[in-house]
């Protein structure tokens, strides 16, 4: 790695450290009497995160180090917004960041290996279907979506693994570039789509079709099946909105959520209210009222984070978003290989898309589907997941110069 | 692969697209739809605000208070110290029974949660004074407003007075009124009671305002036919128009009338005639120009008075009763006193406001009161015509009864038809005519004639305002 | 008095936070830049004592031969004097038995050799500095 590039990094690092050790201090303040507890979860957090990039600078080489650091910030912003939400939730979902980063340098590693071997795209496939039909036939009902699994004392999200192999999937069967069948292929992202309708997983549905949209028109440059696929959606989600009650209702406490406050108006309007109240510079760490929006630790994280640190923190954050992206983008344009820059191309819409999907559904931008904010959202299955993507974006990366720097 | 390339740029275009608009929505709504949400009365943040923020004050335009919190054991209590003259107008702001009035109306600067600037924010947090809402203080002058409420005795009433330079509203009675303090004894009381005393009658009562709506005819006839002041109309003392008849006030005898003499004794026959000869169009048009069918927007809510359109082929019934404030026309009695402000400051209309400043824990004022140049609606010349047949009605006309001596006071009386009894009284007028000091327009319902009823109220409400100009 | 320290400690998060964005963003300027190289850059270049930047290709000459790729006018250097090569990702360096021969680090150089980042390089009495691009700009990164 280059040295001064290295110095950057290393800033950055250091300043996501800082921040955390300012906020959980703050937090430390605010419990009455003084407690140390927070600082210790910020000693705990620095200690995984510096470890983590120091093995991901040592062990893997051309990575790219700016997606741990990304992920790293994100992960704290959301560990500072749940200690302060819900302490308990706090511990759990610092054990899903170091597996996170666990998973994320294993994944790098493998997949940097890995990409020279040739799969069947329809292993893929049937991974995916398996691992959307598995809610349906034996899962619970969590937040009014189908799409967990219980196991033991744990719930698992398949759908989130099943993101990964989906891309893997079209990546591989569309690297030639062209189209076999088209009617097969419709019918094979069709599948993918109702399995996820089937659990009400609209936002789940809308990121996968969307993310195939987008991997089909960048393999195949067909203006024609984008513009197409684009119109069908449009078509389904007026369908959508007429037959399934569901539906309409997400849509109409988008379009006036004022109509029914107490009942479908509800959700959204605490997180309007909460962004309200943070304005330009946010109430404060620990002065807003989090409490009072409903899901806040999961779907509505973004709002809480708005209210205290304002506009200018939540647009920070859609910044630090978009970078993400940025990299995955990037990533794939510097592949070498087809495969390898639709996979990029895949993993980095999809979280582009599921970062759009929910924030924009929060402030009230787009109707709100239930879908978590990478890397800040608690749940364990979206951390550890959304690690193993970025570790796969890595892999692609080392792939593409590790030549390079082997030589 | 250069193809791939190329799309996966078009892809992170759209991206760059997305995320540009989620900052930009962002944006706005911080910047647009931030406090219209803040002071939503859904907002459980505001509750929380309420119980750990010391209420603003309102006082009157002499510092006198009207709505305070006092702190009775470690419970906070606001009062009013106004009384029952002052229950519509500033209202209430209670727990259980909601906000009502300028309580409402205000509440954002009484809670002090319309700051926005984190400076001044971070600076009250040093010094002490963020659990401090806003002071407002009111233009409303607070004896003359208590000697006009005293002046309705309990009637059905409501009466608006107004500085003819500014707007600034000197007093907004509505009768009959309610004490806001200890609302918890007395509201089911002040909700049951027929009279309807948690009305704001001045702002939200919307009455025919029947003779007194004849300037505004006056005024469409002298823009659009100059001649007919010089031309003589004659009556039997009715009107049949398409089967119906209109008919003259009693006192009225059959013959020659002349514009000034019919508008002094308030002709309806001649008032038809001269509403014929201006037109629905012209008649319409001064109307809305007078400040009808538009929505009033200043410090408190106030009902939009409305005139229908008038149709222009086969309306005879409509125009015949629009030219003498009949029909379907509807007025609050604030808008009517900004018809004799029009007439008074010399064909001027201005937006009337309630607050002269608000003054922040920090001392900071701020003024809520947009410096608008005032529209120009009628010529002067015309306006000084009708203020000229204004002061003759007062002296010689309907309008005796407010007659002041020493004082050329302009008036016009009206007494509405309604379907609940006998008519509203209406008295619309200012005073000194040469240099007005005030406009007021007043009405008592189902008290009969305006001039016997309502004038007096006038009559007192500006003698007790001039004495006290002259006295400061 | 907690609300007086949260205030501070936001506005101090808040900053950190855009000290956070401004690396990345200098990041993504260089990444930028980067890619507006002409085609057929390498990314690497030499660096000339006095500031001047030699930007490498594929294959460069140096020389004092008006045909060479890299125009040196020294009265020390050969008309054909080296030739720097890509090959693979690196930048490969060989003497055209040049009269005074061509040093890197120091050592004069008998066969081709792979040059790395910092390497000084001395044609005749010149000395030049081998250096990738996007380094570069962030040494003088104060203008970026």
């Amino acid at each position: 790695m280059e040295l001064k590039m290295e110095a950057i990094y290393n800033k950055t690092i250091s300043a996501t450290a800082l921040i955390g050790f300012i906020a959980f201090f703050l937090l430390s303040l605010k419990t009455v009497p003084f407690s140390p507890a927070p600082l210790y979860g910020a000693i705990a957090f620095s200690t995984i995160m510096f470890a983590g990039y120091f093995l991901t600078n040592h062990i893997l080489y051309g990575q790219d180090p700016a997606l741990f650091i990304l992920s790293s910030f994100i992960s704290q912003l959301g560990l500072i917004m749940l200690y302060r939400i819900n302490p308990a939730a706090f511990s759990k979902q610092i054990n899903w960041y170091a597996l996170g980063v666990l998973a994320y340098i294993l994944s790098s590693a493998i997949i940097k290996y890995w990409v020279k071997v040739k799969i069947n795209p329809y292993f893929f496939l049937a991974a995916t279907l398996v691992l959307l039909a598995m809610p349906l036939l034996f899962g619970v009902e969590r937040g009014g979506s189908r799409s967990w699994i219980q196991l033991a004392n744990y719930s698992f999200q398949p759908s989130e693994l099943a993101k990964i192999t989906f891309v893997l999937f079209l990546a591989e069967k569309l690297r030639s570039g062209k189209i076999e069948s088209i009617l097969r292929l419709s019918g094979e992202i069709l599948a993918v789509t109702i399995l996820l309708m089937m659990a009400r997983d609209l936002g789940g549905a809308m990121l996968f079709y969307m993310t195939a949209l987008a991997i089909v028109f960048a393999a195949t440059s067909r203006m024609d099946i984008a513009a197409a696929g684009l119109a069908a959606a449009g078509t389904a989600a007026v369908f959508g909105y007429y037959l399934f009650g569901h539906v309409r209702i997400r849509v109409e406490a988008w379009l006036n959520p004022w109509q029914d406050v107490p009942g479908r108006g509800y959700q959204i309007v605490q997180s309007l209210f909460a962004i309200a109240q943070g304005g330009f510079f946010g109430t404060g760490l620990g002065m807003g009222h989090p409490e009072y929006i409903p899901a806040v630790a999961t779907d509505f994280i973004f709002s809480g984070f708005s209210e205290e640190f304002g506009f200018m923190g939540a647009a920070a954050l859609i910044v630090v978003y978009f970078l993400l992206v940025y990299r995955g983008i990037k990533i794939s344009l510097s592949a070498k290989e087809s495969f390898l820059a639709l996979a990029a191309l895949g993993i980095a819409t999809m979280f582009g898309l599921q970062i759009f999907t929910i924030i924009g559904g929060v402030i009230k931008l787009i109707p709100m589907t239930g879908v978590t904010l990478p890397f800040m959202s608690y749940g364990g299955s979206s951390m550890v997941m959304s690690f193993i993507s970025l570790g796969i974006l890595n892999g692609i990366r080392q792939s593409g110069r590790g030549e390079e720097d082997d030589g | 692969m250069d193809r791939l390339k190329k799309n996966t740029k078009i892809i992170f275009g759209i991206f760059c697209g997305l995320f540009v608009s989620l900052i930009i929505y962002l944006s706005y709504f911080t910047a647009y739809e931030r406090d219209r949400l803040i002071q939503s009365s859904y907002n459980r943040r505001l509750w929380e605000q309420e119980d750990k923020v010391l209420r603003g004050t309102i006082y009157d335009a002499r510092g006198r208070p009207l709505a305070d919190t006092v702190i009775e054991g470690n419970v906070k209590k606001r009062i009013y110290p106004g009384g029952e003259a002052f229950g519509p107008l500033i209202g209430y702001s209670d727990r259980r029974f909601g906000r009502a009035g300028l309580e409402d109306a205000l509440n954002g600067e009484l809670l002090g949660v319309t700051e926005k600037d984190p400076m001044v924010l971070l600076r009250q947090k040093i010094l002490g004074v963020a659990d401090r809402g806003n002071d407002v203080y009111l233009t409303i002058d607070s004896q003359l407003q208590s000697t006009a409420y005293s002046l309705f005795r309990g009637r059905r009433g409501a009466l608006a007075a107004l500085d003819p330079n500014t707007g600034a509203v000197l007093a907004l009675v509505s009768s009959p009124g309610y004490d806001a303090s200890n609302l918890q004894n007395k509201w089911d009381g002040l909700l049951n009671n027929p009279d309807k005393p948690l009305i704001n009658r001045a702002t939200q009562g919307l009455y025919p305002p029947g003779s007194a709506f004849k300037i505004i005819t006056l005024a469409a006839a002298l823009c659009s036919h100059p001649e007919i002041e010089k031309k003589i109309y004659y009556t039997p003392g009715y009107v049949k128009i398409n089967g119906r008849i209109i008919r003259d006030y009693e006192n009225l005898w059959p013959g020659d009338y002349d514009l000034n003499t019919a508008f002094r004794y308030s002709s309806n026959t001649v008032f038809i005639q001269i509403g014929q000869e201006a037109g629905a169009d012209n008649l319409f048009s001064m109307a809305e120009a007078f400040g009808f069918n538009a929505n009033l927007d200043t410090d408190i809510p106030v009902a939009t008075s409305t005139m229908p359109r008038p149709p222009s082929l086969g309306g005879d019934v409509e125009l015949a009763e629009d030219s003498i404030g009949q029909g379907k026309i509807l007025a609050t009695p604030l808008q009517m006193a900004r018809v004799a402000l029009v007439i008074a400051s010399g064909g001027r209309l201005v937006t009337p406001y309630v607050i002269q400043k608000i003054v922040t824990p920090l001392g900071l004022e701020k003024s809520m009161h947009k410096a608008e140049a005032p529209r120009i609606v009628l010529e002067k010349t015309v306006a000084d015509k009708i203020k000229a047949l204004m002061v003759d009605v007062v002296k010689s006309g309907t309008g005796k009864p407010a007659n002041i001596n020493g004082i050329t006071v302009a008036g016009k009386t009206g007494s509405a038809e309604n379907p609940h009894g006998k008519t509203h009284a209406w008295f619309v007028g200012f005073a000194p005519a040469e240099d007005p000091k005030i406009a007021v327009a007043a009405v008592v319902e189902n008290a009969g004639g305006g001039g016997a009823n309502a004038g007096p109220i006038v009559r007192e409400v500006m003698l007790k305002y001039l004495n006290s100009l002259q006295n400061k | 008095m907690y609300g007086l320290i949260a205030q501070v400690g936001k506005f101090a998060i808040i900053g950190i936070i855009y000290y956070f964005l401004y690396n990345f963003l200098k990041i993504m300027v260089v990444d930028l830049l980067m890619d507006k190289q002409h085609p057929g850059e390498t990314g690497y270049c030499l660096l000339d004592e006095d500031g001047r930047e030699y930007p490498l290709f594929p294959v460069n000459t140096v020389g004092r031969a008006s045909d060479s790729d890299i125009v040196i006018e020294d009265p020390f250097l050969s008309s054909k004097h080296a030739l720097i090569t890509k090959r693979g990702r690196n930048m490969l360096i060989q003497d055209l038995n040049s009269t005074n021969g061509t040093f890197v680090n120091g050592k004069k150089i008998k066969k081709p050799f792979k040059l790395r980042e910092n390497d000084e390089v001395v044609l005749g009495d010149r000395k030049f500095k081998f250096l990738r691009r996007e380094n570069r700009g962030i040494k003088n990164g104060g203008h970026l």
